[in-house]
């Protein structure tokens, strides 16, 4: 389970960095290009859309590290009284609430997306708006198994995290 | 609704993340009222068409950058040898430089744990005491959210819909004066008698040389974002793209496939953290004014709060609490729409209201009993929690100073703006 755990973290690290040295490039390709009057309709829609993606690939990233914004005044001061064991407790409950609710979240991206394929329209490279609206059933799809996985990762590996996090 | 509302607050209180928080109370909320749960992505999706979306990625990832190279070691030494030699000097080239980091950064997690390490053992040797030293570094973990191109000035200005070029502008003057009465503590806490050399000249050419790269950055993004030269979007480009080049090719701190894919996973972890919230809470934001919420609470406050002073005061109490509780990030995506409809109803300039909320969340990070910096800090340096919010209460209290000027004199805020 670890091993798949962290194959997949990998995975998601490295398309991360591939869509955030993607977005870079072409952002500053765009404005060289602009130097020598040339202008290039799809760059912006597309830096758009990559910074859309690596939202929902650094929240999946969050979800792995425990790092999404949350209102932490219960679990820092268990954690300044050092009781490891009602952490864990605590993240898991947080963990299984979260699973539920990402749940809606993707079925609600996954709506819009049916809509989308119906009416929407090509926006730019012949990629119909459906294609793009489907980042967020996928990336709240993505951010749902992170946590589904935090959610049966074992008590050894969860102690260490919570020990470490604190140092 | 009732019901879900405190359903929601439980969760939140429990620790469960804001974005999920928010996200599926907007679903029911919607589905309440026979509105399709497709409209939370809907509403979601209206993030992709920002068109300054760009700046927060780029931003965060240069200063995150900046943060893991030596950067910090080369600014602090030329700053020390410009401005080391006054008493209390050094406490003050920290401020200085902590400033220009948390405006990289934006968190202020990053500049506790990246700077505090730094600072701490030189404050201690200069003579500064441990109270002065732990309020001094948990305090500066904050300072410089009101400068450019700080990552809560573009959220608020994404989110209240006001031009992020103006709010840069009008950060300046409550920024500087916020650093300017801390470094005047500084000074009169200085050890006077620890440093009686004047300026090493030598000294100070060599650490220009050293550190001249990073000094003109933050002097490029002023100049190309005020001057008109080059849009936010752009500039955080050129910024990302800039610190990348010198600080792996030039000052060879970081190796481009080593250091900076873990710098890149680590500073879109942030990134996520934040525009995931971002994304779920326009759901529910937009809800929330289509049902006339802020009106409704503007009416029931209309009796209370008679004029646009007592508002202000009120907004302050407020603002310092949701600062302690909440993230600076959350709060901007969660009140700054509940609040703006009623700011204008008290006919408080848009861009002052934005410097007044960030100025209280910058307090409120070191409130007591839960401002996150006084957390940080308790955990980076080991130190009891309570002990911190003895050592910061000086620093809380003349940052309470300047909040009220910032309050009471628009004219701070909106000089460079009018």
């Amino acid at each position: 389970m670890s091993r798949f755990i962290s194959f997949f973290d990998n995975f998601i690290k490295a398309s991360v960095v591939t869509v955030v040295f993607l977005m870079l490039t072409v952002s500053v390709l765009s404005i060289v290009l602009r130097w020598f009057q040339v202008s290039l309709s799809w760059t912006e829609p597309l830096v758009r859309h990559l910074v859309f993606l690596s939202a929902f690939l650094g929240a999946t990233l969050a979800a792995s590290t425990s790092r999404h914004i949350a209102i932490e005044i219960l679990e820092k001061f268990l954690e300044a009284k050092e009781e490891f064991k009602k952490i864990y407790v605590l993240q898991k409950i947080i963990a299984f609430v979260t699973t539920i609710c990402l749940v809606f979240l993707m079925l609600s991206g996954y709506d819009f997306f049916k809509v989308e394929k119906e009416y929407g329209v090509e926006v730019f490279w012949g990629i119909h708006s459906s294609a793009l609206v489907f980042i967020i059933p996928l990336g709240f799809g993505l951010v749902l198994f992170r946590t589904l996985l935090s959610l049966f990762e074992s008590p050894v590996n969860d102690s260490e995290n919570i020990k470490e996090e604190t140092v | 609704m009732a019901i879900l509302c405190i359903a929601a607050l439980v969760f939140a209180l429990l620790g469960v993340p804001l974005f999920a928080v928010l996200g599926t109370l907007a679903i029911f909320a919607f589905k309440i009222n026979d509105i399709e749960a497709s409209a939370v992505s809907v509403e979601i999706y209206r993030l992709a068409s920002a068109p300054t979306l760009l700046t927060i990625p780029l931003f965060t990832f240069a200063g995150y950058i900046l943060a893991e190279s030596n950067a910090p070691k080369r600014l602090l030494r030329f700053s020390d040898a410009l401005l080391g030699w006054i008493p209390g000097g050094v406490a003050i080239v920290g401020l200085i430089v902590t400033a220009f980091f948390t405006a990289f950064t934006g968190a202020s997690g990053v500049t506790i744990v990246a700077l505090g390490g730094l600072l701490y053992p030189i404050l201690r040797d200069e003579g500064f005491d441990e109270d002065f030293t732990m309020g001094y570094i948990t305090t500066s973990g904050s300072l410089g959210l009101l400068f450019a191109p700080s990552l809560p000035i573009i959220l608020y200005g994404l989110v209240a819909k006001v031009d992020i070029d103006l709010l840069f502008k009008a950060g300046v003057l409550p920024g500087v004066l916020l650093i300017a009465v801390l470094a005047f503590y500084s000074y009169r806490k200085g050890n006077r008698s620890s440093r009686t050399k004047g300026v090493d000249s030598k000294e100070l050419v060599a650490s220009f040389k050293e550190a001249f790269f990073e000094l003109l950055l933050p002097i490029a993004v002023l100049v190309g974002i005020y001057g008109g030269f080059t849009t936010v979007s752009e500039a955080a480009a050129v910024t990302a793209f800039y610190v990348l080049i010198i600080e792996c090719f030039i000052y060879k701190d970081l190796d481009l496939f080593k250091d900076v894919p873990k710098v890149t996973t680590e500073s879109m972890t942030l990134v996520g953290a934040i525009l995931i919230i971002l994304c779920c809470a326009l759901g529910l934001t937009n809800f929330l004014i289509d049902e006339e919420v802020p009106a409704a609470i503007f009416e029931s406050m209309n009796g209370v709060l008679t004029n646009k002073y007592a508002f202000l005061l009120f907004m302050n109490v407020f603002l310092l609490v949701v600062g302690s509780l909440m993230d600076i990030f959350s709060a901007i995506i969660v009140v700054v729409p509940l609040i703006l409809p009623l700011a204008s109803e008290f006919d408080i300039h848009p861009i002052h209201m934005a410097i007044i909320f960030l100025t209280n969340l910058e307090i409120g990070y070191i409130t007591p009993p839960v401002g996150i910096n006084l957390f940080i800090s308790s955990i980076r340096f080991k130190k009891p929690i309570t002990e911190l919010y003895k050592s910061s209460l000086p620093f809380l209290f003349l940052l309470l100073l300047c909040l009220l000027v910032i309050t009471y004199v628009p004219t701070l805020s909106l000089m460079f703006v009018e």
